[in-house]
């Protein structure tokens, strides 16, 4: 009788874990059956609730890359190195997916070595630095002014000093942090060629034409229309839909 | 006499010898509507006269001759004749109409000049159909003024192009044209402004059940349905100015009707191969070669032609047997125009196929078919099949994907397989969170309010230990030299001594409200200024403490301990009642 019970036991506690699985893990194990579209589309509804997963960005990548969308995955993982900078694996296969659009050079991080350092931590990194930081400089306030008159009077000021400066400097870090993440400055070309105009207009003339895959500076967005620069030199217009912001 | 004559002659009724003759022939404009009033013109440097020939469709609605120049001045100078002229222009203009749509040619056009018949070159005019007379026109045509927003046709299919263009009538010649506010289209569709020039624009004369208008395009657009249901084209507003009373302009207002186009959905049997796209196409295919070897490229090239929405399709996708892999996206030439009947031209997709295993192989990766709207039918295009021999290539690289192609890691394509666990633990920024906020202003906000009580009511306490000590000390310092006075009896002098300078310090510091530690000579003297102390105090105090002193670091003296303790009680009884 009291096996039975467990076994009962036991099967609802499988079938209330099949029904927890996250869309991450069913993008994975789609992904292992090789099926690449509803893998993806498993790691869009993860990200759709996770906006800031790197690694759900990732895979997202390598399931376009096996679909042969080879744009579409150096987005992604363009995108989920700007969320973790240092991430290697995504360094290699932004290369691979790079190689395979056919563009000339090499493919290059897009994040400066500093902020590759400062922000290959998490997300949170600064912030919880700042908490600590609030959190300790208000117990040193605290007994600085009740100790006032105590030999630890000096010590502790230089302390708080010391607690101020960090807490200062987490807080502008993790700002840093989220502005980078949220300012969508720039995007990759998910078509085969962009034709970029030399104004916002379809009738225009073309002023140059973008290849899929290259990275390109956004400068402003009109409407339908999104003012690109490559190279920090050359701009023009090209629909919103050619390109995919990071 | 040898006199100069000058002889000045007008040559107005014949050519003058030597020169060129040029005589030309135009049309202007080159393309009218039905029954739109054009000119032509023949230009010419020497009089004579002008027989057009016209086809028997233009009807001559006036003509005209005009001569800009005609001088030419000969002087003889010494029996030497000089000859000075300046051009000289005949123009002979042709108000001419056409009633029916055509291509009309003038090409049996003669200039006679003397007995000399010059051909001229011919000149064609395009006659396109006049818009027909809507209701839109006919409700308003005996108004003065109106603007009608017509549309090419009212009842499309979806993604069937249709043109949208807005027009004002005005029966008094048009001055200008401002403060336009456009008509606004309602509904999913993709728009293509074609209106070229909007700074100049062009006034036509146009005849409508015989009234004359003059008819001013104020926008033009060709837009392509994406969903099925209604769009509509709310009213434009414009004011123009009219050729009124003497030389001045008057205005007038406008303000449009509304147009309804009405969109169907396709028809349901769409086949597989069916995309998107409407019109009229045709499909071309290539291949770049047919025998490879494993691992070798080649390039499949597709060239779509045809009318309709060609430049909203996307670019097709391949449907490839597993042998082949589709090498990055495709390249796109596009040479497309937009024009009133929708995208018209050529777009072509060259892709990059790379053979991965060796064998024969018949290649059919494109199919194509489009709605013909004309016909209400779907049509499908027979693409071409290639058949592709495929040999043995080189081992050295592909060992390794022919091994693993199956693998769950993929390792053929070289790239880190997907990561097992997310870090989906930081969804979102603290930074954003107010808690964050409260946290970390939390020392600024609160610790230095609560410190600053805190240090406040320290001190109110201090203070009020201080005076209570302060009062009391005359009373301790009392019970505590009776303690000396045993001291003394027992014969411990060196606890004597001590017991007794301790008793006055704490004494005077308690009466000082200092700690005993700094009391000093200056100190004690600052206080008794303070306290207005009588001298005879002050030097007794300064005796008692040089004894005390002197006691404490066993230094002799002319008082016994009897009378130290005497003479420091006596002191402590006067401080204490003169500091109350």
């Amino acid at each position: 009788m009291e096996i039975k019970k467990l076994i009962s036991i036991l099967f609802l506690l499988q079938i209330s874990w099949g029904f927890s699985q996250t869309d991450f893990e069913k993008g994975n194990m789609f992904y292992a059956d090789r099926k690449f579209e509803s893998a993806g589309k498993s790691y869009i509804a993860f990200i759709k609730e996770h906006p800031y997963d790197y690694t759900a960005y990732f895979n997202l990548g390598n399931s376009y890359f096996q679909q042969k969308k080879y744009a579409l995955s150096l987005w992604s993982y363009e995108k989920s190195l700007l969320i973790k900078p240092n991430f290697k694996d995504a360094q290699i296969n932004a290369k691979k997916a790079f190689e395979k659009t056919r563009q000339p050079g090499e493919w290059k991080n897009a994040t400066h070595w500093v902020f590759r350092i400062l922000f290959s931590v998490g997300i949170n990194f600064w912030s919880y630095i700042a908490v600590a930081s609030a959190i300790l400089l208000f117990v040193g306030l605290f007994l600085y002014f009740k100790t006032f008159k105590s030999f630890l009077r000096k010590p502790l000021l230089l302390a708080n000093s010391l607690l101020v400066i960090i807490l200062l400097g987490s807080i502008v870090l993790s700002g840093i942090h989220y502005k980078r993440l949220n300012a969508h400055s720039y995007g990759i070309v998910i078509v085969g060629s962009s034709h970029a105009k030399v104004a916002p207009e379809r009738q225009e003339k073309t002023a140059f034409d973008i290849p899929s895959g290259r990275r390109v500076d956004i400068l402003q967005i009109e409407g339908e229309w999104m003012e690109v620069a490559i190279d920090g030199q050359h701009s023009g217009w090209v629909p919103t839909n050619e390109i995919a912001e990071i | 006499m040898r006199s100069i004559f000058i002889f000045i002659a007008i040559v107005a009724f014949f050519p003058v010898f030597g020169q060129d003759v040029k005589v030309t022939l135009s049309i202007n404009p080159t393309e009218v509507q039905e029954n739109e009033a054009f000119l032509i013109t023949v230009v010419t440097n020497v009089n004579g006269s002008v027989d057009l020939h016209l086809p028997s469709e233009f009807e001559v609605l006036g003509s005209n001759r005009s001569v800009t120049s005609s001088s030419s001045v000969m002087v003889i100078i010494n029996g030497r004749v000089q000859r000075k002229s300046a051009d000289k222009s005949v123009q002979y203009s042709y108000t001419c109409r056409i009633a029916k749509a055509g291509t009309y040619t003038i090409s049996d056009a003669i200039f006679q000049m003397n007995n000399k018949l010059i051909n001229l070159d011919k000149a064609t005019i395009r006659v396109t159909k006049a818009p027909p007379v809507t209701n839109s026109i006919k409700s308003n045509i005996n108004k003065n003024f109106f603007g009608i927003i017509q549309t090419s046709r009212s009842k499309v299919y979806v993604g069937e192009p249709v043109s949208v263009y807005s027009k004002v009538y005005s029966r008094a010649r048009i001055t200008d044209v401002t403060d336009y506010k456009p008509t606004k289209i309602t509904g999913t569709v993709h728009k293509t402004d074609l209106f070229k020039d909007r700074q100049n624009l062009q006034a036509r004369n146009e005849q409508i059940q015989g009234l004359n208008f003059q008819t001013v395009e104020i926008s033009d657009d060709v837009i392509i349905p994406q969903e099925a249901g209604k769009i509509i084209c709310e009213p434009f507003q414009i004011k123009i100015g009219y050729q009124g009373n003497f030389f001045f302009s008057d205005y007038a207002t406008i303000t449009s009707g509304t147009e309804v186009i009405r969109v169907m959905p396709l028809p349901g049997d769409a086949p597989t191969s069916f995309h998107g796209a409407v019109g009229k196409y045709s499909v071309t295919t290539s291949i770049s070669k047919t025998k490879l070897k494993e691992g070798d490229a080649f390039t499949y090239k597709i060239t779509l032609s045809g009318k309709g929405n060609i430049h909203l399709l996307s670019a097709p996708e391949l449907t490839l047997p597993d042998a082949f892999e589709l090498y990055g996206d495709p390249k796109v030439t596009d040479k497309h125009t937009v024009t009133h009947e929708g995208g018209e031209g050529t777009i072509e997709y060259e892709y990059i196929i790379q053979a991965n295993e060796e064998g024969e192989f018949t290649l059919e990766p494109y199919s194509f078919s489009y709605f013909n709207p004309s016909s209400e039918k779907y049509v499908e295009i027979p693409i071409s099949s290639y058949k592709l021999k495929v040999a043995k290539g080189d081992h050295s690289e592909s060992n390794e994907s022919n091994g693993t192609r199956n693998d769950i890691e993929f390792k053929n394509e070289g790239i880190k397989y997907i990561v097992a666990k997310s870090n989906g633990s930081q969804s979102d920024f603290l930074w954003t969170k107010f808690i964050f906020w409260c946290l970390v202003l939390l020392p600024f906000l609160v610790a230095i309010p609560l410190g600053l009580i805190v240090k406040n009511r320290t001190a109110q306490k201090d203070t009020i230990l201080a005076n209570q000590q302060y009062k009391k000390a005359g009373k301790i310092a009392s019970k505590r030299l009776e303690k000396a006075s045993d001291l003394l009896q027992s014969g411990d002098k060196k606890a004597f001594h001590e017991e007794i300078y301790t008793v006055f310090t704490s004494f005077l510091a308690q009466k000082m409200k200092c700690a005993t530690s700094e009391i000093t000579r200056e100190k004690i003297n600052a206080k008794f200024l303070e306290e207005q102390t009588d001298q005879v105090t002050i030097d007794a105090l300064m005796n008692g403490w040089n004894d005390l002193e002197m006691v404490k670091f066993g230094l002799s003296t002319s008082v016994s301990s009897e009378e130290l303790l005497k003479e420091i009680s006596s002191l402590i009884e006067q401080i204490d009642s003169q500091w109350k």
